[in-house]
Order: structure tokens, then sequence, then C-alpha cells
């Protein structure tokens, strides 16, 4: 093996290894990751023809495990994505599927439809796939009890 | 010390030639070795006493190559032929399999994509929903694994060498994708796999393979040519009596017999007979050579008229013919091999992706805190855009097109590694006869010097000559021709051998021939002396005309300039090439052709074996160097040369040798060959900018890297991208939903359309181009008109 592969190598291992110790040493007390053990359910629904999610503010607790129920009332595929908890699913046309995460950090996160699926007018408003976005708002348990 | 050029089979990519020569080079008692990938060749040198040929041949089988010793029974000019083809065929299946296979996926992403229509991921078949994901992943299976095998291949063989080609990135990048599709949807129900991205990436790179695989095809084409110019059999005088025997069966000092209009099998001096014989295959010289006893003959030449007899000397492989075979090979062998231009990126792109794909990791998983699966989503999202679906057409679509658009002036490329390298080149060295020159000679003066008038000179003349062979008559024939149509009969024809002609015409006679033939004549050629003089240091063959014993013309004949030699040398020269002339002739007349041309560096008396010699300590000064020629022996010049130009008029085995072919036979082209390599050079950079500006610029937001920017802390829209959102209606709504997400596929989609549709376009935009001298005709012409 040469040295183009080795020092790739070594700079991996340094990044992982810097990863590990930061997140084991210098993790500010805020930023690491809280799980509760509190199941809270939610559902979602992408409403037929409207390009839209119902609701499109979730709120829920840092710490609390989220099993979502997401339903699909169109006829046509969309997606459901949060990049913060790593959940990307595909929502066949007139399906309901569900998906867990567990909230582990205290934000705003977004969640939006990650399928291409068309676009057209809800009320003489011109919507589309890319209107389909909304936000899961999570709260610090500490701050609600302080 | 041993030399030697051997092939090498097996070898699937260029860096298996550099890992021959990394792991055999460090074997002790191997001096050097140099592995070509396109000719299969390893030339190597080595120490006997410490390392045999067996080893070496045993270290290159562990490698997985196969080294044909001089002792094993290679493969046939012709077993090989079949292998070639074989081996093109089964590219161009792997092609036409692959868009089979990937068409269906292409087209479904790009339209949901490129339109963002709604669609169903399902189709109802014979009663039963099947999901198409199924489909897409049946279809891109076989192009991953199969038509992707050589991929997987070579990217070992790179890494092993420590490179980080283009096999790499793909490999890489198509396996990301294949298998965070394959995985997420079997396991995961990912919403959305990347089925196309692998597939559509697969396929274009395999096609412009094919494109590659068909222009190598011709590596040993030249070695064949030079092969057919052997005599098959010849005719030995055996026990006294002559028997035809095949020409390897010629032993040294047998006696062999040469009719006339046969070639001469091998290499010999004359015992018996003289002739003349047309050298010109060998040694470019363009008149034939009158030979007599105790005179060398060399093989695959044609003897003219006589009848001979000579002694062989050489026989087998060390006849001049085979050294030239042996040259072009080494020559073949030795050239370094020019890198791929998306070779040379990726050595630094994939380094770069692994590396960022993993802190993109680190930064979600290690300092945001993030769920693992967010950051392993993330890492895999940047390796699967980070590997361009229109890398693979960069280059090949713009050689296509350079390539076209060379071939409608008359320059045939072979290969794209003419284009890539002619804009380099920095001298370009001329062969003078043939090349620079028609390579036959022609009516230069002709100067009544009498009281007759010089169109019946003329006419006189070119009557008496219609009764000779010789190249010299044939210039005055053409000359009386073309001014008088039919030439009146002439009798009593006489040629009198080395000196000139005799004949009449009308009743008058006409004598012509040289200063040995007046003085035979007794004619005083004093007076005319001065004339003569001047136009033999011009470099040309005078002769005078004796009609009824009194002197009445000189003829002064000389090999001409093509026309626009000139203009072609001018202008190199004005794009700052160094111009060498190389011939095998006199000095003298290599001045004259050099002042006449306007090229100031010549090198005269120049054996064919030392053309490709001068071409070497050319390159061992550092420079780029090309060479352009028509003869046989100028092929092992071609060969070394980094850029062989032949000239169409040439024979096959230049065409063959060479990468560039001038079929117009106009040295105006050699400018245009090299403006157009430089165009056509500067599209593929250009077009592969457009591959990766698209998947570069779509890195970061696959690794949420934009968040930085884009969010005022994690989970929050930064102030701009709000009031960019409110502001600016539908398309404010859409740049908001792209900067809050990462990797849309959406934007994966685009970044293959885009990229892949500016490339073609950009590639296409070079039909439009006209070479700069053709302009100036097309100019010069209007203004004619």
């Amino acid at each position: 093996m040469s040295n183009k592969y080795f020092i790739i190598g070594v700079v991996v291992v340094l990044i992982i290894a810097g990863g590990v110790m930061y997140r084991t040493f210098l993790l500010p007390e805020s930023s690491a990751p809280v799980t509760t053990g509190e199941v809270k359910y939610i559902t979602i629904t992408a409403k037929k023809n409207e390009w839209r999610f119902e609701p499109e503010t979730i709120e829920i607790n840092r710490g609390d495990k989220v099993i979502a129920t997401v339903v699909n009332e169109d006829d046509y595929d969309h997606g459901f994505a949060i990049d913060a908890f790593g959940v990307s699913q595909r929502m066949p046309a007139s399906s309901t599927i569900t998906v867990e995460f567990t909230a582990t950090q205290e934000g705003d996160f977004p969640f939006y439809c990650s399928v291409p699926c068309g676009e057209g007018e809800v009320d003489s408003v011109q919507r589309t796939h890319f209107d389909m976005i909304g936000k899961i708002q999570v709260k610090s348990l500490i701050s609600e009890t302080q | 010390m041993t030399k030697l050029v051997l092939k090498v089979k097996g070898m699937h990519c260029t860096s298996c030639s550099t890992l021959i020569d990394k792991l055999v080079g460090k074997q002790p008692g191997v001096i050097s070795i140099k592995t070509n990938y396109g000719a299969e060749k390893a030339a190597m040198e080595f120490d006997e006493s410490k390392i045999s040929l067996e080893k070496i041949d045993e270290f290159i089988n562990k490698l997985g190559y196969d080294l044909i010793r001089p002792d094993e029974k290679g493969f046939s000019v012709e077993e090989e032929e079949v292998v070639e083809a074989k081996r093109i065929l089964e590219a161009k299946r792997r092609v036409i399999a692959s868009f089979t296979l990937a068409a269906p996926i292409i087209i479904y992403y790009m339209a949901i994509h490129m339109f963002n229509l709604q669609h169903v991921h399902s189709i109802t078949l014979f009663g039963y929903l099947i999901d198409l994901n199924y489909i897409y992943w049946i279809l891109s299976t076989p192009i991953q694994f199969v038509v992707g095998w050589p991929f997987y291949r070579n990217a070992w063989t790179s890494i092993r060498v420590g490179s980080a080609n283009m096999d790499v990135l793909v490999a890489l990048g198509t396996s990301a994708a294949y298998f965070y599709s394959a995985i997420g949807f079997l396991f995961f129900n990912i919403d959305h796999p990347f089925w196309e991205s692998s597939a559509a990436l697969l396929s274009f790179i395999i096609l412009g393979r094919y494109f590659e695989a068909v222009a190598k095809g011709r590596a040993s084409a030249a070695i064949k040519e030079l092969l057919k110019l052997e005599a098959k059999e010849a005719h030995v005088i055996k026990d006294g009596k002559e028997v035809t025997v095949p020409i390897d069966q010629i032993q040294v000092n047998d006696i062999v017999v040469v009719r006339p209009g046969e070639k001469i099998p091998v290499d010999g001096i004359i015992t018996e007979g003289k002739s003349h014989i047309d050298e010109k295959v060998v040694t470019g010289e363009s008149f034939p050579v009158g030979k007599t006893v105790g005179e060398e003959v060399i093989g695959a030449t044609v003897n003219q008229e006589g009848l001979l007899k000579f002694r062989a000397t050489k026989v087998g492989k060390d006849t001049l013919l085979y050294q030239i075979i042996h040259m072009v090979e080494e020559a073949q062998a030795t050239r370094a091999p020019i890198q791929n231009l998306v070779d040379k990126i990726s050595e630094y792109f994939v380094p770069a992706v692994i590396v960022l794909s993993v802190l993109v990791f680190a930064g979600w998983y290690f300092w945001a805190a993030l769920p693992f699966r967010a950051g392993l989503m993330r890492m895999i999202a940047v390796l699967v855009i980070s590997c361009p679906c229109a890398m693979g057409l960069a280059t090949p679509t713009a050689l296509i097109v350079g390539i076209g658009r060379a071939a409608k002036f008359g320059i045939i490329l072979k290969g794209g590694e003419a284009l890539e390298k002619a804009y380099k080149v920095q001298t370009i060295a001329f062969d003078k006869t043939g090349t620079l020159t028609i390579g036959k000679p022609v009516v230069t003066d002709f100067a009544a010097v009498g009281d007759m008038k010089e169109d019946e000179a003329l006419q006189l003349a070119a009557s008496v000559e219609t009764g000779s062979e010789h190249p010299l008559a044939r210039a005055v024939i053409e000359k009386g021709k073309e001014k008088f149509g039919d030439l009146p009969e002439v009798k009593d024809f006489e040629a009198k051998a080395g000196m000139g002609v005799y004949g009449k015409v009308g009743g008058r006679e006409v004598m012509i021939g040289n200063t040995v033939y007046m003085d035979s004549l007794k004619i005083n050629v004093e007076s005319q002396k001065s004339l003569a003089e001047k136009l033999q240091n011009e470099a040309k063959t005078v002769v005078y005309e004796v009609v009824d014993k009194k002197l009445v013309a000189i003829i002064a004949m000389a090999d001409t300039l093509k026309p626009y030699a000139k203009e072609a040398i001018q202008e190199l020269k004005r794009m700052g090439k160094e111009i060498i002339m190389i011939t095998g002739d006199n000095p003298q007349t290599a001045a004259a052709i050099g002042k006449q041309v306007g090229i100031d560096r010549t090198l005269a008396q120049v054996l064919p074996q030392d053309k490709a010699n001068v071409i070497k300590k050319l390159q061992e000064e550092g420079k780029t160097v090309a060479m352009a020629g028509d003869g046989i022996n100028d092929s092992p010049a071609l060969a070394q040369a980094d850029i062989g130009i032949a000239v169409g008029s040439g024979t096959d085995v230049a065409i063959e040798t060479g990468e560039i072919i001038l079929v117009k036979d106009d040295l105006r082209d050699v400018v245009t060959a090299i403006q157009l390599s430089g165009k056509t050079i500067k599209k593929v950079w250009e077009n592969l900018f457009w591959a990766f500006i698209y998947n570069v610029s779509a890195i970061p937001i696959a690794g949420g890297i934009h968040f930085l920017v884009t969010q005022s802390s994690f989970g929050v829209p930064a102030a701009w991208v709000v009031y960019i959102a409110q502001n600016y209606g539908s398309l404010g709504q859409i740049f908001f939903s792209f900067s809050q997400a990462t990797l849309r596929p959406e934007i994966a989609g685009f970044a293959m359309a885009f990229s892949s549709v500016s490339v073609v376009l950009n590639s296409l935009a070079l039909r439009r181009y006209v070479p700069p001298i053709e302009k100036k005709i097309a100019r010069a012409l209007a203004v004619a008109k």
C-alpha cells in the first residue's frame, strides 16, 4: 500500500479519533444527546392534493422517543425526511407509514417531502412539492422545569 | 546486461503497467523496465547474472499478467487480430447491454426530477402491484457488477500502485450509490434510491471506453504492414540449380537470383548483373539507385530492370527491414503513456472526497451529537453525489467532435492520444523527400542556349525521352506533354547507360545527357559553365540537349517543394514551433531545400536507422517532438516521436505508425491539426468543468455543510434565507426548501441531467470550428471575386 492511501487512512483515523475524544470529553453538557424514555405518538398527514403536511409545526420534548404515523392521502408518491434524525422514508400512494426516532437534541428541525410530487392550485394559490415543508420544535426539558 | 522488448498480455488498464514497472523494477538485477499499456510491450534491461528472464516472467505471472518470452511461441499477427476484434466486439456488447438496462431508469428519473412530476412508484402487472424499485434493482445489478466489473478490477490495481485514478472514483461513487439504494430499499424503506446514479454513470463511461478500445486496436497495425513488405519466396542457387524457397530458408552466403520487378528478399552484396533498384520503401530516396557488382542491396526493395545475383549477407531477424520493425516496436513500447485528464483530477479528487465524507460524518455524529444514522446518511450522500455522471462523457464527446471536425479537413486522427498531445508539440521534424517535397523530379529550368527556340527544343527533348523509363526522363516528358499534348514519335532510340539518351525525331538527331555524355560526343559545354554551376548549386540535376551536334538547351531538374509547404512552415514558426528537417540526402540538397522552405536547422545524410535516434535526442533535451514523414524509413522516427504525422501520399507503414494522417498531402494541415488539438483539449477541460461543477457544488449540500450559512443556529433558518423566502414568491419558497434540507434527490437528478447536457452542448460547439488558414483562404477568395 502506498503513501496516498496511507495518508488518507491516517487522516481518517485522526478525524474519527478526534471526534470520539470530542464527543466523550469536550461536548458541552447542553449538547449531549438526551433520552428520557418517554414515548410520544404523533400523526402527520400529507393532505390530498394540497402539497402540505398537517400539522406543519410539531412540538415535542427533548429526549422523547417519537413514533410518528405519516399518512399519504394522495394517489401519488411522497416522501418524509428529517435530516437531523436520519429519517428519510418513502410514502407510496395512499399509504400510511410509521417512523421512529428519538429527539436527542434541542432545536427546530425541518421535515419535508423528499420525493418530487408535482404541483397544482389550491384555493387559487399555486402550491408545489417545495411547499411541503414543516418543522419539529424540540423543547428543552431543563428550561421547562426551571 | 540484457536488453529486451517483450510482449505482455493481460494488462487491463494503465495502472497495470505502472504496477509491473514498480514491482519488477524493485527486483535486484533489474536495471530498468518500462511497460506500455497501449502497445502491450515491456522494454526491460536486466543483469542476467543476477536475475534470469524466467524469474522475471514468473514474477509477472504472479501479478496476474503474462510475459511472452522469446523462446515461447507468441501469438501470430492473425491470432492477435482475432483476439483484438473479439475484445472490441465484447466492449460493444457491454455498451449495448448497459444502455438497454439503464435506459428505463435514466428516463424515469430524469423525467421526474427535471419536471417535478407526480408519480407512483409502482405498476400493476397481471393483477399484482409491483414496486418499480424491484425492477430497477434487477436492472441495475448487472450494470453494477457485470458491466462495472472492469472498474472494480482496475480500481483494485490502481489502489495497489497507490494511485487514485478515475476507476477508483467510479468504483467508489457507483458502489456508494448502488449499495445505499439496494440496502436502503430492501431493508429501510428509504425515500429515494439513487439507481440512476450508478446506471447512467457506468453506461456513459463504458461508452467512452468503447471508443478508446476501437482507437487502440491499431497499435500493432504498423508492424503488420511492415511484415507485408517482405518477399515471401526467393530463388536461390543450390548445386548449380535455381530453386524457389520460402524466405526463411535463405542462409547467409546463399546466392539469390532476383528478376526485374521482383522484390529483393534479404540483404546482400551483388555478385552479378546491374540494375536500378527502387529503395524508396527503406531509404526514402526518391530516385531508383543504380547498383552493380560489389554493391549492397537491401531486402524488401524492388529490382527494377536487370537480372541480379547477390550473395545473402543478412537474413532473418538481422535484415534492415527487421531492424526497422524492431525499432518501431521498441519506440512504441517506450513512449510515455498519456494520462487521462480525468485520472489527473481523480488523483486529488478521490482523497479529498473520502476525507470530506468522513469529516461530514464526524460533524454530524460527534460534533452536533446527532444520531448515528443521520451522520451515516450524510456521509453516503457525499460519496454518491461526488461522482459526476457526465465525467465519462467529457473527454469522449469532445474528442469525437474534434476528430470528426479534423476529418472534414482531411486530417485523420487516430484516437484521442493524438489530439491530446499535438498541441503540446514544441519541435516538429520534417522528412525532406516526399514530405516537404513532391518526391519526384520535375523540370525546374529549361534554358535555350543556342539558336533554336525554347519551344522547339523542349518538344524534341520530350519526344526523345519517351523512349526512356528513367525518372528524370519522365520529368521532361511531363513538361513537354503539359505544353504540347501529343509528342512526335521517336525513332532509333537508344539509352546510353549512365550517360543519357539518343534518338531521332522527324529526321533530326537528338541527344540528351550529362557532362560525361557530352564529353564522349565531344560537345563543348564550357560556354554554359556558369549557368550550369548556378543550377547545380541549387541542388538541381543538370543535363544538356544536343540537336544535330549543336548544344541547344540546358535542362535542370529537381525535386521541388510541395505547394503550400512554405506557408505551412511559416505559420508553424509564427506559432513558435522549432522546425527541423531530417533527410538522408546530401547536405547541399538539404541546404537548398531548407533555404527555399525557410528551415534553418537541417540534418543531412541521416541514415534511416538514425532518424529515430535524432528524435530521441531531441526528446532528451526535454522537448515534445512531432515527426512528419512518409516513408518506411521514417516509421521508427514516427513511432519514437510524441506525435507521428504521416503525409497522405506516403507508404502504408508510415500511415499505420503515425497518429495523425494528412489525407490531402497539404502541409498546412499540420497547422490545422495542432490548432484543432489545442481547441479540443480546451473543450475537454471545459467539459470536465461542467461535468464536475454541479456535483462539486452539490457536495456541501449533500453533507449539510451549507447549514453553516443558511441556518443561524441548528434548525433555525438564517434571517437572510427567511427574507428571500418571503420576498421572492414561489422561487423564494423553493430556495427556502432547498436551503433547509440536505441532499434532496432533485439535486442529484438535476446535477446528472444538467452536467450531461452542458457537456454535450459544449462539445457540439466545436463543430463550428474553422481553422484560421481556411478562413484566410475564404477571405482571399472573396476578395478575388
